[in-house]
């Protein structure tokens, strides 16, 4: 298992290098001029450019940049915001992805267990009529673009409660998820997280459930079922003992990789609900051309998926007596 | 007995005409495929007529009254003279969900186009030739996709946009395209990895080994011997792309990064309309934001279908 681990380290550490490199040179390879793009493009003046130029240090050459880029970022550095004026990117990233990741732990708490056990009835029933109802309902609604289901949640949903008697009696209805101050406290926050969670949770109900599905249609069919089933062991026993335990296994890694699905998801749905995490700030530090903050934003961004991977890595060695061999 | 090319050449092509013909058949025999088929079908053909469908045939007429209710009447098939109403500027919705068919059809088929083709040529070199390169190439994709796609694309097209690039310049025509661009840009990567897989495991069988000992070259066996056999897995991973491509098209538009106002992007008629607007004129929403999802549904459901029928039939 060590070995195993050591090898998921190596390689955990070349990919990040990797991705690194090309988050550098996406953003300096393009054609065009960085300084310029910062600078406000074809109305710039031409000391707005040198300014911006020096303050970057975009006239070392570009080894030398990325190097000093990365420096800075593996030591915490990473600059002021152009867009928002003066504010510290390290600052402004950590209290966005403080936001992101609540909105992600109420998705996650939310998705997980539903999607399991929709994938396990699904499996189970095999091209019966509870696996075709939800086959059918993760291809199609579940499926839908972010933003649609977004739009339905507000619009229909959360307008549609809003207004009713019974709203009014329970005192409790879904806040607007813009009116929420970015440094609010977890409990004040709540409330507005459950609709845009919501919308987070169709984006990976589908993906986890079908995968779990094909995991359980898959042990059901090896011979330590049907050898179970002949010694006269109940059906019920079977199923929780022997096949959940070997099917759910991998299904550790697929939420790992759903990670990187929340996280796009979560950018879109951000934006629909004006939430203030950390893919409504790439999204605005893209349209106002900061280039050090969208590379932050991103290098962060990708920090946590690999991070989650080498998670599940470890997890499925921890639990798979199996890996310890290899 | 030996075999031209050109007679191995129709054989494979028939062979393959009739692997067309029962994958239709497999198509249509579910209703949940049957049912996507025809709605991506229904769509396909707004997209090659919208021109000659809608009523209003230019995406910017602001020539209607603003702020009209639908006059679609369900009960008697009635169309009326604004079947989806008028959004604020007083622009035909009708008119313009049928016009933006052929922008989201044409960004994702010809991304998806251009990424299936060179992804697998890609990844079946790749994992034919093996060695060092394909260890170095392997890497990257894994880097490459490490990053979520919409994250990527939002990055390039956001930069890509502020470049200052002569007008009529090719620079200039390329970035009008940027969507279609990175589209195909971010789908290389996934479609190669598929095409390498594949590849690895065809390269064992015999009939490889005896191309090899004819001494044929390595182009004629990547793209005579290895690609046939990995056509069937190439057409699932393409259907896959093609539906990733559809919802990634409609995010970016909605997301602001599609193509630019006025044109009758339904992503981009979603998010016009939303907010505040939304009380004015909900149906100025609601119709692009159907369309979308009948249309992402449609096809889901079909790549589903061929799916199955590629795997029933390969099997």
């Amino acid at each position: 298992m060590i070995l195993f681990l050591r090898r998921r380290f190596v390689f955990f550490f070349f990919t990040y290098l990797l991705s690194s490199l090309m988050i550098f040179f996406l953003l300096r390879v393009l054609p065009g001029d960085p300084a310029r793009v910062i600078a406000g493009g074809r109305e710039a003046t031409a000391e707005q450019v040198e300014q911006i130029r020096s303050e970057l240090r975009l006239d070392a050459p570009l080894p030398q940049q990325y190097l000093s880029w990365l420096g800075d970022f593996a030591r915490g550095d990473w600059g002021t915001s152009i867009a928002f004026r003066g504010a510290d990117n390290r600052a402004l990233i950590s209290e966005r992805s403080i936001n992101s990741g609540r909105l992600a732990l109420v998705a996650l708490l939310l998705s997980v267990p539903l999607s399991l056990a929709l994938g396990v009835i699904a499996g189970l029933s095999e091209n019966k009529l509870p696996d075709v109802i939800i086959s059918l309902l993760t291809l199609s609604v579940v499926s839908l673009p972010e933003f649609v289901t977004g739009l339905f949640l507000i619009n229909i949903v959360a307008l549609g409660w809003s207004g009713n008697p019974l709203a009014e009696a329970l005192g409790w209805w879904f806040p607007a998820s813009s009116a929420v101050p970015a440094n609010a406290s977890f409990g004040e926050m709540l409330p507005a997280l459950w609709l845009p969670a919501f919308a987070a949770t169709l984006v990976m109900l589908a993906y986890i459930s079908r995968l779990t599905r094909a995991g359980v249609i898959e042990e059901l069919k090896r011979d330590y079922v049907r050898t179970a089933a002949l010694k006269g062991i109940a059906w019920r026993t079977v199923v929780l003992r022997h096949v959940l335990r070997n099917a759910l296994l991998p299904t550790i890694t697929v939420i790992a990789i759903s990670i990187s699905w929340l996280v796009s998801g979560l950018v879109v749905i951000e934006f629909v609900f004006g939430f203030p995490g950390l893919g409504s700030l790439l999204i605005a530090a893209i349209e106002r051309r900061d280039l050090p903050l969208v590379q932050a934003i991103v290098m962060v961004t990708v920090s946590v998926i690999l991070l989650a991977n080498l998670l599940a890595d470890w997890a499925y060695a921890a639990l798979n007596p199996r890996i310890k061999l290899g | 007995m030996h075999v031209t090319p050109a007679q191995s050449l129709s054989s494979s092509i028939s062979r393959n005409l009739a692997g067309i013909g029962r994958a239709l058949r497999a198509l249509f025999s579910g209703p949940q495929s049957a049912l996507g088929t025809a709605l991506v079908a229904f769509f396909f053909i707004l997209a090659l007529f919208g021109g000659q469908l809608a009523p209003y045939p230019k995406a910017n007429d602001q020539s209607h009254d603003a702020r009209v209710s639908p006059t679609l009447d369900i009960g008697s098939l009635q169309l009326g003279a604004h079947p989806f109403g008028t959004d604020r500027l007083g622009r035909d919705v009708y008119s313009r969900v049928i016009l933006g068919a052929s922008s989201i059809f044409r960004i994702a088929g010809l991304g998806t186009l251009i990424s299936v083709v060179l992804g697998s040529a890609l990844g079946m070199t790749m994992g034919y030739r093996g060695g060092w390169l394909d260890e170095l190439l392997g890497r990257v994709i894994d880097a490459l996709l490490a990053i979520p796609a919409l994250l990527l694309a939002l990055v390039m097209v956001g930069i890509i946009r502020n470049l200052d690039f002569e007008i009529n310049s090719w620079q200039a025509a390329l970035a009008d395209e940027v969507t279609l661009l990175v589209i195909a840009i971010l789908y290389i990567p996934v479609v190669a990895r598929v095409a390498r897989s594949a590849a690895l495991d065809i390269k064992t069988r015999e009939f490889v080994a005896a191309a090899e000992i004819r001494g044929e070259s390595s182009a004629y066996i990547v793209f005579r011997e290895i690609l046939p056999s990995a056509i069937p897995a190439l057409v699932v991973e393409a259907s896959l792309r093609f539906s990733y491509a559809i919802f990634l098209v409609a995010s970016l538009g909605f997301l602001g990064f599609g193509s630019p106002p006025p044109s009758p992007d339904w992503g981009l008629m979603v998010n016009e309309n939303r907010g505040g607007f939304y009380r004015l004129t909900p149906w100025a929403l609601e119709f692009p934001a159907l369309a979308i999802a009948l249309l992402v549904i449609g096809v889901n459901l079909m790549s589903d279908g061929i799916r199955r029928a590629v795997q029933k039939g390969g099997a």
